[in-house]
C-alpha cells in the first residue's frame, strides 16, 4: 500500500512540481487490520494552486516538460485504476478527478501486505518509475510490528536540483502527509517527525516535499503495535 | 556556396545613403518581386564597424568561410565593400525558378579578384566585369571597379510536377500516365499482392534500363531477392518478407528516379542562370528610376520595397496550392498594390513603419471602414494606472455594407466552385442586414485598458484533523493578484444588451444592484460588472471602479499621448513592458528557463506600440515600436551589445 503512495507521489508530484512549480498536499489514509489487511485512500490536491494549474493545462509543455491534459490525466489514471483492480488481493477501487478544484483520489482495500507490494511493483512498473522497489512495507501480525522501508532515489535529488531556484521556492508549501489507523494501540514507533494520536490507534507523518526531494527526510519507520 | 557566405556578405553590405545610390538602383532588374535597400552608412554611423564586426563574429558570420573566401580575410574590416554606399538585396520569380541577386557597392581600391571567390572558377572577361562561377554552377558572381554582382536561385520544384514540363525535360514522374503505381501498391488489399509484386518488378525493369550502371547492379541485386522470396510466398511469413522487399524495391526505384530527377534539374538551373545573367548583371529595364527604394534620410537603416503585393501573393500560392486545386489565380486581387517596410532607428526607439498603397476600390472601402469619429466621451475615464491599453474604431455600419465587396473580391476567388454561392450569399447579407441598426448597437469604436493587478480572495480546499487524526476537507482562503480591465464601447441603442442581461438574471447567471450588473464568479473567473451610462457600455472587473464611473467620481487621468492614441488611430495598442517583469510573478506565470532572463530584461524597457494610422490618400500606413534600454548610446548599440553579452552567455553555459 504505501508503495502506491509513493509511486503516485513521486509520479504525479514530481511531474506535476516540476511542471506546475507550486503548493500541494498529497494525502495518504492507511487502515491497517490485525490481520494485515486494510485499505488506503491517496488524495493529491493541488486546490491551493488551481490558478495556475488552470493556466498551465493551457500549455502543452514547458521547458521541455510535457503537461498532461485533461483527457490524458483521465486515461492515465484509468490505467491505473485498472492495474489496481487485477492486481491480486485488491478490491473496491474507487477514484475521483475533480478539475474545479484540481483534487484527484484513488482508494481501494487490500487484503494484505504484500499484495500491496506486488500492486506497488506493478505501478512503478507502469509508470516507468524505480521508485517502486526503494518503498515496502512489512507487517507481522504476531508480534504486531508494522515496517516501512524506505531508501531515497539520488534521481528523485537529481530532478529536483534541475528546478530553478526560483522555482524551487514554490514547493516550500508543499506537504506530505500519511496518516495509518490500526485497531490496536501504538506501543512505540521510531520516527521523530511522527505524531501518535490521542487514542494511540494513528500514527500522523507530515513531511516538506522539500525534505522528501533532497533526501533530508526519511519514511522509514518502525511502529510496535501493543497485542491486547 | 555556403549559405553564410550570403549572410556575411549581405549583413557586411550594410550600406549608408550615399548621392551615389541610384548607380546601382540601375542594377537591379524591374520585375524584381522584392528589393532589400540596406543604408550601411547609417548602420555603421549609429553602431561602430568595430560593434557590428564583434556581433557579427559572435553570430558566426565568419566561421566557415575558408570555402569561399581566403583564409585572411576573418575580420569584416577587411572586406572590399564601400560602406558609404546603399547596397541592395533582391528576388525576382517565374513560373520555374527564382533568382536572389545580391548588389554590393565595392571601394575604388577593391581587392575582389585577390580576396573572394578563390573557390568560383573563372570565367572570361565580359564588358569590363571580372566574372566567377561556383563549382556546382549555380552561384554566379561578377563585378567591375564600382560593384559586384552576386546571383543564385532555385528552382520551383512544384513547377517540375506538372506533366507538360516534365515531359518536356524528360523528367519521371513515377507514374505512368494517370495510373500511379508506387502509391497505389500501398493500399492493395492482400489478394492482390502477387499482381503488386508484379507491376513493381516491371517498373523496376523500365527503370534499370535507364539507370546509371552502379545502380543498375544494385537494382538487379534486389530484383534476384525478390523474385526468389516470391516463390516461396505460401506461409504468413513470407508474406511479411514480400512486403518487405517490395518496400525496399520501390524505396530503390524511388531513389533512382529521383537522382535523375535531380540531374535533370540541376543542369536546366546551371544552363538558365548561365543564360540569364548577363540580363541581370546589367538589366536593361531597371530601377534606376525608382524613388521608393533610395532611402533618403539616416534614421532609416533597411527598407523592404514591394513593387506589388496582390502579385506577390499570387506568385507565392500560384503552383503550391491554388493551380493544383483549380482556383484562378488571376481573380484573386485584394487592391494591395507596392509597399515599404521600413526599419528606422530613432534614439532609443526602434520601429517598423509599413507603407500600403491601394486601389480606388479598396479606399472606398476602407473610407467606409474609418468613417466614424471616436467617442470622445471615453478620454473622461482613462485609468491612472495602465499596464496596457488597445483601441479600435472601425464603423460596424460601414463594415456590414463592405461585407459583400469584400466576400466577393477576397474570399469568393479562394472558394472555388462555390464562389458563385459565395457571392450570393454575400448579397443575400447586404439584403437582409440593417446595417445602420445594427451599428447602433455597437458603433464599432472600442477602448481597453488592462489597469493594474489587484488582489483577491481566492477559496481552496485543504484539510483539518482532529485529535484521532480523522479529517474532514475544509475552505480556507489565500490572497492572489488578479488584472483590472475596463472595456468600453459606444452603443447608441442598448436594448439587446439589457434584455440580454435580464434574462441572465433570472436564470441567477447575473445580479443586477444600483443599476450594476454583475456577472457572478465562477471557478475560473472572476466576477465582472456591466454598466450602461449614457451611450457607452462600461465593462469592468473592479467593482470600484464601476461605481465611480456610476457616481460620476471616476478620477481620469489627463495624460495627452494617451487621448491622441485614443482619439487618432483606426487601431492603436500600447503595452508597458517594464511592468511586464512584476506582473509575471505576481500572477506566478511561468515561463521557460530560457525566457527567464529576457522577461526580467524587460523591466529596462519602454513601451511596446503597434498602431495603423487612419487613411492618407490612396494609403494605408502601420507600424511597430519599441522604446529599449537607455544604457547606450541608441537603440542599435543596445541590440548589438545584448546579442553578444547574450552569446557570451550561452558560450559559458556551453
Amino acid at each position: 500500500m504505501k508503495k502506491i503512495k509513493s509511486s503516485l507521489l513521486i509520479l504525479l508530484l514530481f511531474c506535476s512540481c516540476c511542471l506546475l512549480s507550486s503548493c500541494f498536499e498529497f494525502l495518504e489514509d492507511i487502515t491497517v487490520n490485525s490481520d494485515g489487511s486494510g485499505a488506503i485512500k491517496t488524495t493529491l490536491n493541488l486546490s491551493k494552486s488551481s490558478t495556475k494549474v488552470a493556466s498551465l493545462m493551457k500549455l502543452k509543455s514547458i521547458n521541455g516538460i510535457q503537461i498532461p491534459s485533461k483527457e490524458k490525466i483521465k486515461s492515465e489514471t484509468e490505467d491505473m485504476v485498472r492495474l489496481l483492480r487485477n492486481t491480486a488481493g485488491i478490491s473496491q477501487v474507487q477514484y475521483r478527478l475533480d478539475f474545479n478544484n484540481y483534487i484527484a483520489t484513488v482508494s481501494c482495500n487490500f487484503t494484505s501486505i504484500s499484495a500491496l507490494n506486488a500492486f506497488s511493483k506493478t505501478l512503478g512498473a507502469h509508470f516507468k518509475s524505480t521508485l517502486g522497489d526503494n518503498n515496502s512495507y512489512n507487517y507481522n501480525a504476531k508480534t504486531g510490528i508494522f515496517k516501512r522501508s524506505y531508501i531515497h532515489s539520488s534521481s528523485i535529488s537529481k530532478a529536483f536540483a534541475k528546478i530553478s531556484e526560483t522555482n524551487r521556492k514554490y514547493f516550500e508549501e508543499a506537504n506530505y502527509t500519511q496518516i495509518i489507523r490500526f485497531d490496536k494501540t501504538i506501543k512505540s514507533q521510531q520516527h521523530t517527525s511522527s505524531k501518535i494520536s490521542s487514542s494511540a490507534k494513528s500514527i500522523l507523518l507530515k513531511l516538506k516535499v522539500t525534505d522528501l526531494a533532497t533526501g533530508k527526510a526519511s519514511l522509514s519507520n518502525t511502529i510496535t503495535l501493543n497485542n491486547n | 556556396m555556403n549559405i553564410k557566405f550570403f549572410t556575411l556578405v549581405s549583413i557586411a553590405a550594410f550600406a549608408g545613403i550615399t548621392v551615389h545610390a541610384q548607380e546601382l538602383t540601375r542594377k537591379i532588374p524591374a520585375q524584381a518581386q522584392f528589393v532589400v535597400a540596406i543604408n550601411n552608412k547609417a548602420i555603421i554611423e549609429k553602431s561602430s564597424i568595430e560593434l557590428l564586426n564583434k556581433t557579427l563574429i559572435k553570430l558566426g558570420a565568419f566561421q566557415n568561410t575558408a570555402n569561399d573566401f581566403d583564409n585572411a580575410i576573418k575580420n569584416f574590416m577587411e572586406l572590399d565593400l564601400n560602406l558609404d554606399k546603399q547596397a541592395y538585396v533582391y528576388l525576382t520569380s517565374s513560373d520555374s525558378l527564382n533568382y536572389t541577386g545580391i548588389v554590393l557597392p565595392l571601394k575604388a581600391d577593391h581587392q575582389v579578384n585577390q580576396r573572394m571567390f578563390s573557390k568560383f572558377k573563372e570565367l572570361p572577361m565580359d564588358n569590363g566585369y571580372e566574372r566567377r562561377v561556383s563549382e556546382d554552377g549555380k552561384t554566379q558572381a561578377a563585378w567591375n571597379q564600382e560593384s559586384l554582382l552576386i546571383l543564385t536561385g532555385d528552382l520551383h520544384s512544384a513547377y517540375f510536377q506538372r506533366e507538360d514540363v516534365a515531359g518536356r525535360y524528360g523528367l519521371d514522374l513515377g507514374y505512368d500516365g494517370s495510373e500511379w503505381t508506387a502509391e497505389e501498391d500501398w493500399t492493395t488489399e492482400e489478394n492482390d499482392i502477387e499482381v503488386d509484386t508484379i507491376d513493381a518488378n516491371e517498373l523496376w525493369e523500365n527503370e534499370v534500363e535507364n539507370a546509371d550502371s552502379e545502380e543498375v547492379e544494385e537494382v538487379q541485386e534486389i530484383e534476384e531477392w525478390d523474385e526468389s522470396e516470391e516463390l516461396s510466398y505460401d506461409s504468413d511469413s513470407s508474406y511479411f518478407d514480400n512486403e518487405d522487399l517490395e518496400t525496399d524495391s520501390l524505396y530503390l526505384l524511388n531513389q533512382t528516379r529521383e537522382t535523375k530527377n535531380d540531374s535533370i534539374k540541376n543542369d536546366l538551373f546551371v544552363n538558365w542562370l548561365a543564360n540569364d545573367f548577363q540580363d541581370y548583371l546589367e538589366p536593361q529595364n531597371n530601377l534606376a528610376q525608382n524613388k521608393q527604394i533610395k532611402i533618403r534620410n539616416q534614421k532609416t537603416l533597411l527598407r523592404i520595397w514591394f513593387p506589388n503585393l496582390d502579385k506577390l501573393y499570387q506568385d507565392a500560392l500560384s503552383y503550391n496550392f491554388l493551380a493544383m486545386t483549380g482556383f484562378d489565380i488571376e481573380k484573386i486581387k485584394y487592391g494591395y498594390k507596392d509597399a515599404t517596410i521600413d526599419l528606422i532607428l530613432d534614439q532609443h526607439s526602434l520601429k517598423l513603419a509599413a507603407n500600403v498603397n491601394i486601389d480606388q476600390k479598396l479606399v472606398n472601402t476602407f473610407k467606409a471602414l474609418y468613417k466614424n469619429k471616436v467617442n470622445k466621451k471615453f478620454t473622461k475615464y482613462i485609468p491612472e494606472n495602465r499596464l496596457a491599453y488597445a483601441s479600435v474604431n472601425i464603423s460596424t455600419e460601414g463594415y456590414l455594407q463592405q461585407l459583400p465587396t469584400l466576400i466577393s473580391r477576397w474570399y469568393a476567388p479562394m472558394a472555388g466552385e462555390h464562389a458563385e454561392l459565395l457571392t450570393i450569399a454575400a448579397t443575400a447579407l447586404e439584403i437582409g442586414l440593417d446595417e445602420k441598426s445594427i451599428g447602433k448597437v455597437m458603433k464599432g469604436d472600442h477602448v481597453f485598458f488592462l489597469n493594474d493587478l489587484h488582489k483577491v480572495s481566492k477559496e481552496f480546499t485543504t484539510y483539518e484533523y482532529d485529535d484521532d487524526y480523522n479529517y474532514e476537507e475544509i475552505t480556507q482562503t489565500k490572497e492572489e493578484y488578479q488584472p483590472n480591465f475596463l472595456w468600453m464601447f459606444t452603443s447608441e441603442d442598448q436594448r439587446l444588451f439589457k434584455k440580454i442581461l435580464e434574462f441572465a438574471v433570472k436564470k441567477q447567471k447575473v445580479t443586477l444592484a444600483d443599476g450594476i450588473y454583475t456577472i457572478n464568479e465562477t471557478n475560473n473567473m472572476e466576477s465582472m460588472y456591466i454598466l450602461f451610462k449614457e451611450d457607452i457600455v462600461f465593462l469592468t472587473s473592479n467593482l470600484d471602479q464601476i461605481t465611480a464611473i456610476q457616481a460620476n467620481k471616476f478620477k481620469g487621468s489627463s495624460n495627452t499621448k494617451v487621448k491622441k492614441d485614443i482619439l487618432s488611430y483606426p487601431f492603436n495598442m500600447i503595452i508597458n513592458t517594464s511592468a511586464i517583469p512584476d506582473v509575471f510573478d505576481k500572477l506566478e506565470i511561468s515561463v521557460t528557463d530560457s525566457w527567464g532572463q529576457t522577461i526580467q530584461d524587460l523591466s529596462a524597457y519602454g513601451d511596446l506600440q503597434i498602431r495603423s494610422n487612419k487613411l492618407r490618400k490612396n494609403g494605408l500606413s502601420g507600424e511597430i515600436s519599441i522604446e529599449l534600454p537607455k544604457k547606450d548610446m541608441n537603440a542599435l548599440q543596445y541590440l548589438l551589445n545584448h546579442v553578444t553579452e547574450n552569446l557570451d552567455k550561452d558560450s559559458i553555459i556551453d
